[in-house]
């Protein structure tokens, strides 16, 4: 009982985090006049905000399937870094090992690797993650049946994707304040959308992927970084 | 979403679900020999900011597809980059700027 009470106080902050945006999740698809169960369905088996929000206007559309694998492997591309940088090896059992790589995301990884985790029990670690996807199960659940029953002007409310993208930007900026990536991902992102409107997606991420091939010596970046960082 | 059909939607998210899942699992199953090589290691450096970068400029296209200067859009994200950057909570930056920006949209 004390883990799931330890496990509840860990996750206060990821719950915080969590809520507000899978309500506007929920809040958005009834928006664009989905029905309130999809809003659970999707947060449960896709569980990545970044990745619902930007497929919402997508499902939308109707675009071809293969559009969307595209997005899927852009945004959790991070992903593969996260692993990089994980500690599981605070999981004996492989079952709890699985159930945690699968809850993984943004805000689990901060609370995972933020502080030292040595004297938690397992179980508490893996009540941690259940309890993060419960959160936002359930707030995007909420949030879409606040926005069914309770009709409102919420128009704007899809500018909480731009806030979130901005303030983790700005949160790999703090730790890593090297402007080189992030005037690459900005150029890539304003040449792909000019080069071609419809997929500029793609050409971004390939030109950003290009350029990075292109600048793995690394010295020839430190000097990039050394002229475009303002001292 | 109405016109969409519920076997789209069904069959998207569940591609998605596999998608997610395979790039969280990837890593401690193909990369632990590869994470010491310097190209994995200057991607993984990167790559994150990079992307999310893309990411946040191509979130920003549906509130300047009608004018570039459409001054509410950059009003709240000068509000977002000093608030956060004060605060560091979030959380508040993201729920205080997307309010702005809905008070600021509808109001003028």
């Amino acid at each position: 009982m004390n883990d799931f009470k330890n496990a509840i106080k860990d996750t206060i902050p990821i719950g915080i985090g969590y809520l507000p945006l899978s309500f506007a999740f929920g809040m958005m698809l009834v928006h664009l006049e989905g029905h309130w169960t999809l809003a659970p369905l999707l947060s449960a088996l896709i569980y990545s905000g970044t990745l619902q929000f930007i497929i919402l206007p997508m499902l939308v559309a109707g675009l071809p399937v293969v559009d969307f694998i595209i997005t899927a492997c852009v945004v959790n591309a991070r992903m593969l870094f996260y692993g990089l940088g994980y500690p599981v090896h605070l999981f004996k059992q492989r079952l709890n090992k699985y159930l945690a790589i699968a809850t993984m995301t943004d805000e689990m990884y901060s609370f995972m690797t933020a502080k030292k985790l040595g004297d938690y029990t397992e179980r508490r670690l893996v009540i941690a993650h259940i309890l993060g996807y419960g959160y936002w199960i359930t707030g995007s659940a909420i949030g879409a049946l606040i926005a069914t029953y309770l009709p409102n002007n919420l128009s704007g409310l899809e500018f909480s994707l731009a806030a979130l993208m901005l303030v983790l930007c700005l949160e790999q900026f703090n730790h890593n304040t090297k402007v080189f990536p992030f005037a690459l991902g900005a150029t890539s992102a304003v040449i792909g959308q000019i080069a071609l409107p419809e997929n500029g997606l793609v050409v971004a991420i390939a030109l950003t992927v290009i350029a990075l091939l292109i600048t793995h010596d690394t010295r020839s970046i430190d000097r990039l970084n050394q002229r475009i960082t303002p001292s | 979403m109405n016109d969409v059909s519920l076997s789209y939607v069904l069959l998207v998210a569940s591609l998605l679900c596999i998608a997610t899942l395979a790039f969280k699992f990837a890593p401690f199953w193909l990369l632990k020999t590869a994470s010491q090589h310097s190209l994995v290691k200057h991607l993984g450096q990167y790559c994150p900011p990079a992307f999310l970068c893309i990411l946040f400029v191509y979130s920003l296209r549906p509130h300047l597809e009608t004018s570039l200067f459409h001054w509410p859009v950059w009003l709240s994200l000068g509000y977002i980059l000093i608030i956060h950057q004060k605060y560091r909570n979030t959380t508040a930056s993201v729920l205080s700027g997307t309010l702005l920006y809905m008070a600021l949209n509808n109001s003028f």
